[in-house]
């Protein structure tokens, strides 16, 4: 006769019958006390799943109003668009203002300094814009997936 | 063929694209579809009732958040879960330090014995299958937060020892032992009321 089946394959296979093993099937058949030790937790099993679900006793759309969430949908692009307009705006008028000035800094000062002011302040523009995606992504990111403390069960609680 | 993980991932992807066009309700049904998972585990991880209100709020503004930065690397329940889950916790960290202890403590004392001894009290009764079911629900609150989290996640919301590891970042040889050891305590129980009701 076969060695009684251990107490992981009782879970086992009271969780998935078909999983089954032909070897063990046989046992089972022939072993009385197997197969009341898996009714046992085929029982137990059968009742975890029938387990009532608790429910909120609140309403969770009262909690999150969709205007709410709208609303800080609707904020973000409104400010961006507003600022990028202003932004054009003032370059635009500042170049036709200083149309003058610009044609004659382009023709008197030599190519190679004007490479010097310019490429380091596109770089740092670049950089700035860079930095600042960087941010928001790292924060929305720590926003979900913050764990203040997390660890070994039952002990090291650390902040 | 597509399987149904690809038509979950599918429905996911259309139902975020809808929150973040805007679409009026999109986000309701969110809530529809995964309220219930956010409450097992709410209900099972926060023991003060008081707590569950501004955690479940706070859960579903985080996932508002961040739908823009999920990527469909899981599904969107279980991404949810692992929300929820991390909320609890930091929730427990900040606000109730102790609870936050006794979560991951595992529970040396049998819960049987103490359910036997209020059981003992009471007059003596048939124990027919519904009253077993009752019984093993009351034996699994006496379990520690965390088994209780684990049972619910696998049994209740039929998630997988892979989603369950996802979501509270324990590994899978973890779960299952956890999982092994709440198992055999409600056998106990299980086997201390057969007993009885033989007697």
């Amino acid at each position: 006769m076969n060695s009684h089946l251990s107490e992981a394959q009782f879970q086992q296979y009271a969780d998935a019958p078909k999983q089954i093993s032909v070897k063990d099937q046989l046992h089972l058949d022939s072993c009385s006390a197997c197969q009341a030790q898996l009714a046992e937790y085929r029982l137990i099993s059968a009742a975890l799943k029938e387990m009532p679900v608790p429910a909120f006793d609140f309403d969770l759309n009262e909690l999150v109003p969709q205007t709410d969430l709208q609303a800080r949908k609707a904020s973000l692009p409104w400010i961006a668009i507003a600022a990028a307009v202003a932004g054009i705006a003032i370059v635009g008028i500042s170049l036709v203002g200083y149309s003058g000035n610009i044609i004659w800094l382009t023709k008197t000062i030599p190519t190679a300094q004007l490479y010097l002011l310019s490429l380091p302040a596109a770089a740092l523009c670049i950089t700035q814009l860079i930095i600042l995606v960087v941010r928001y992504q790292r924060a929305m990111h720590e926003a979900i997936q913050q764990k203040t403390i997390f660890l070994q069960p039952g002990r090291n609680l650390t902040v | 063929m597509e399987t149904e993980n690809d038509i979950q991932r599918i429905q996911d992807q259309q139902l975020v694209r809808a929150i973040l066009a805007g679409q009026p309700h999109a986000f309701r049904q969110l809530i529809a579809r995964t309220e219930k998972l956010v409450a097992s585990m709410l209900f099972r991880m926060i023991p003060v009732a008081d707590d569950r209100k501004d955690i479940a709020q706070d859960v579903y503004l985080k996932v508002h958040q961040g739908l823009r930065s999920f990527k469909f690397q899981s599904k969107l329940s279980t991404w949810i879960a692992q929300i929820a889950y991390n909320t609890c916790l930091n929730h427990l960290a900040k606000k109730r330090p102790i609870l936050m202890e006794r979560f991951f403590e595992q529970t040396d004392d049998d819960p049987a014995a103490t359910l036997t001894q209020q059981q003992e009290n009471q007059t003596e009764r048939r124990l027919f299958e519904r009253e077993l079911k009752q019984t093993i629900e009351k034996a699994t609150s006496q379990l520690s937060p965390l088994h209780q989290t684990l049972i619910s996640l696998y049994y209740q919301q039929e998630m997988t020892l892979q989603e369950i590891a996802k979501i509270t970042d324990l590994p899978e040889g973890t779960i299952k032992s956890y999982l092994f050891r709440a198992r055999q305590q409600l056998k106990t129980i299980l086997i201390r009321y057969q007993k009885k009701e033989e007697l």
